[in-house]
């Protein structure tokens, strides 16, 4: 028949397995964009107990991308109501093609359980490509409040091509 | 008890009072002039048998009439005086003799009548008659007679049989006034009897005559702008006892004028033929068209210098529809079962393929509402998988991931399950309605069927351009 349904297979970048979190994924794991647009990718920490701190180190072919701008997720946001702050920064290699992000509360004794939006990073796409991957490398860390590593059982990664 | 007892032996007396207040006639034999004798006793005979059935007299016995002649010497056709009439009259105690000749000459008859008063001896009544056509006519003539000789109206069914008595395989009609649609009454009673000299001059028909008509008209209580349904036209059409009518109408819209006329039996009320015509000329080719339409309606082809009085347009011209399978099958491709009914009506409202329609337009209805309903389902639960995939794709909280991905497959489930069923449903359909434009096909109507000027194009004469054009026709019924 002509009529075709919706296709629904797309997954939820946050939707893994529990014996496979906690983890760090981009969503979405995939864009199109033309050359010299912008292509935007949030990074999500899924499934983390008791997180005070991440630092998710994300490498990216620099000679086809370039970081354009990064901007801080809302995962600590809501503690600042309760009157606590939380700290947000970034380091872009051009070079290397490695993006560090580093997100944390500031002080001790403050922690968050679930799943969160650490950091919206804008590349650019530099020149004509079919695809290019973005990797959640091993050197992230997840930390709780008493700086002691959360292993990440999910390191996500995503692609982008261009047309 | 007793009062039925009384009533029952009171009503012979009652008869016979009756039967003695109506005068009492004797019939001579008439005299034959040129023709044989044994003839004018059987028309005489006919006459005698009729005047009982008039009520106005009381016929007396041929054998007491006979038994008095012998007494007398006389023989029947030798009494043929008014003297001796009534003085025969007098011994069979009769109160009227009837006596009279027939003769022939070349082929005409002749018949003549009198009555005559045995009391005074003068003749009450005579009647003569000349009568061109053959001996078989003669009779209803002697019937008619037997009813004018007493001074009584002749029935009507009597008359009509007079009219149709040169015989053939005539149907006898009586046309209505044509109803006058944008022309006067009196315009539509003169189209209507230049259609009714035509019918009539046909030979085809034995026609009513218009005042005869009328006058069961008016018996009825009609006046002959009232009497326009076919209902009204079927009674008027019993009284009068033809086997058909003919009624139809006359229009004007602008310059164009349409005439529509339907002959249909009486019997049964079934249209035995329907004829239209869309004019468009000067008056006095209307006036042609409806001879030529009296001429088709009579099933004859019309008189070749009629047509060749032809003026104006025939713009249209309802024939009856050639009925071919092809034609029934495009009608069953169009609508389930059409094609079954356009056989059944060109079989005379057969059955089986009536029910055969109904069949197949109602299986074909019910699976296209079902598949309707199938169609509605997987559209509302695709509508659903769009909708919980999107929320799905958005939402962050593995609870509600959970949920909504559950929601999202199982409407997605129920699409690809409604679309699968609306799959087999639609090949089903298919397939009955491909059976059912095949089936029009084999069973349409056959050749014999098809009218026989089953012509799609053919070649005309227009008047008005001085020159023939192509003509392409279809049939949409």
């Amino acid at each position: 028949m002509a009529c075709d349904l919706y296709d629904n297979s797309e997954l939820n970048p946050r939707d893994i397995d529990s014996n496979l979190t906690p983890g760090l994924v981009f969503d979405p794991v995939s864009r199109t964009a033309p050359v010299g647009a912008a292509a935007e990718f949030e990074v999500y920490v899924v499934a983390a107990e008791n997180l005070s701190g991440v630092h998710a180190q994300v490498s990216y072919d620099p000679n086809r991308l370039s970081v354009t701008n990064v901007t801080s997720g809302d995962f600590f946001v809501d503690s600042v109501q309760t009157g606590q702050s939380s700290f947000f920064i970034y380091d872009d290699d051009p070079v290397a093609g490695v993006l560090d992000i580093n997100y944390f509360y500031m002080g001790n004794e403050i922690n968050k359980t679930g799943t969160g939006k650490i950091a919206t990073i804008l590349f650019n796409t530099k020149q004509s490509f079919a695809e290019t991957l973005l990797e959640i490398t091993d050197a992230s860390e997840l930390v709780d409040e008493d700086d002691v590593d959360i292993e990440i059982l999910t390191k996500g990664t995503a692609t982008v091509k261009t047309n | 008890m007793l009062k039925a007892k009384y009533l029952r032996s009171f009503l012979p007396l009652a008869f016979t009072a009756i039967a003695f207040s109506q005068p009492s006639v004797a019939v001579l034999d008439f005299a034959a002039n040129g023709l044989p004798a044994y003839e004018v006793e059987t028309l005489v005979e006919r006459l005698r048998s009729e005047l009982p059935n008039t009520g106005a007299v009381r016929l007396v016995d041929r054998k007491m009439l006979d038994n008095i002649l012998k007494e007398q010497g006389l023989q029947q056709s030798g009494c043929t005086t008014a003297e001796c009439s009534a003085e025969i009259g007098e011994l069979l105690g009769a109160q009227f003799m009837i006596s009279g000749s027939i003769g022939k000459l070349g082929d005409s008859f002749t018949v003549d009548m009198k009555m005559v008063s045995v009391t005074t001896g003068a003749a009450e009544s005579a009647k003569s008659l000349t009568f061109e056509g053959t001996t078989g006519g003669l009779l209803v003539e002697m019937q008619i007679l037997a009813w004018e000789i007493v001074d009584l109206k002749p029935p009507q069914a009597l008359m009509l049989k007079r009219t149709g008595a040169d015989g053939g395989e005539k149907i006898t009609v009586a046309i209505m006034d044509f109803d006058p649609r944008g022309i006067s009454q009196l315009e539509a009673q003169t189209l209507t009897d230049r259609f009714a000299t035509e019918v009539d001059a046909t030979g085809r028909a034995v026609l009513v005559d218009r005042r005869q008509m009328m006058e069961v008209m008016e018996e009825q209580g009609y006046d002959d702008a009232g009497c326009t349904s076919e209902e009204c036209a079927a009674e008027v059409g019993a009284l009068l006892g033809v086997g058909f009518m003919i009624n139809g109408a006359i229009g004007k819209l602008g310059d164009t004028y349409t005439i529509d006329a339907k002959m249909f039996e009486v019997a049964t009320g079934a249209a035995a033929k329907t004829k239209n015509a869309t004019y468009n000329g000067p008056v006095d080719g209307l006036i042609t068209e409806i001879e030529i339409l009296a001429w088709e309606m009579m099933g004859v082809k019309p008189p070749r210098n009629l047509l060749q009085k032809r003026k104006g347009t025939i713009t249209q011209e309802a024939a009856p529809a050639p009925k071919t399978p092809l034609a029934a099958a495009v009608r069953s491709a169009l609508i389930p079962g059409w094609g079954q009914l356009y056989t059944s009506n060109a079989l005379d409202n057969e059955p089986l393929s009536r029910k055969k329609a109904t069949y197949f337009f109602g299986a074909e209805m019910g699976a296209g509402a079902v598949a309707y309903l199938l169609y509605s389902s997987m559209k509302a639960s695709d509508d659903d998988t769009q909708k919980f995939h999107t929320q799905y794709l958005r939402a962050t909280e593995a609870e509600t991931i959970r949920s909504l991905k559950k929601k999202s497959d199982d409407a997605s489930n129920s699409a690809t399950s409604s679309k699968n069923q609306l799959t087999i449903l639609l090949y089903l359909l298919g397939a009955a309605h491909a059976y059912n434009i095949v089936d029009a096909y084999m069973n349409g109507p056959n050749d014999a069927m098809a009218h026989k000027n089953n012509k799609k194009i053919d070649l005309v004469y227009n008047p008005e351009l001085n020159q023939p054009q192509l003509r392409f026709t279809f049939a949409f019924d």
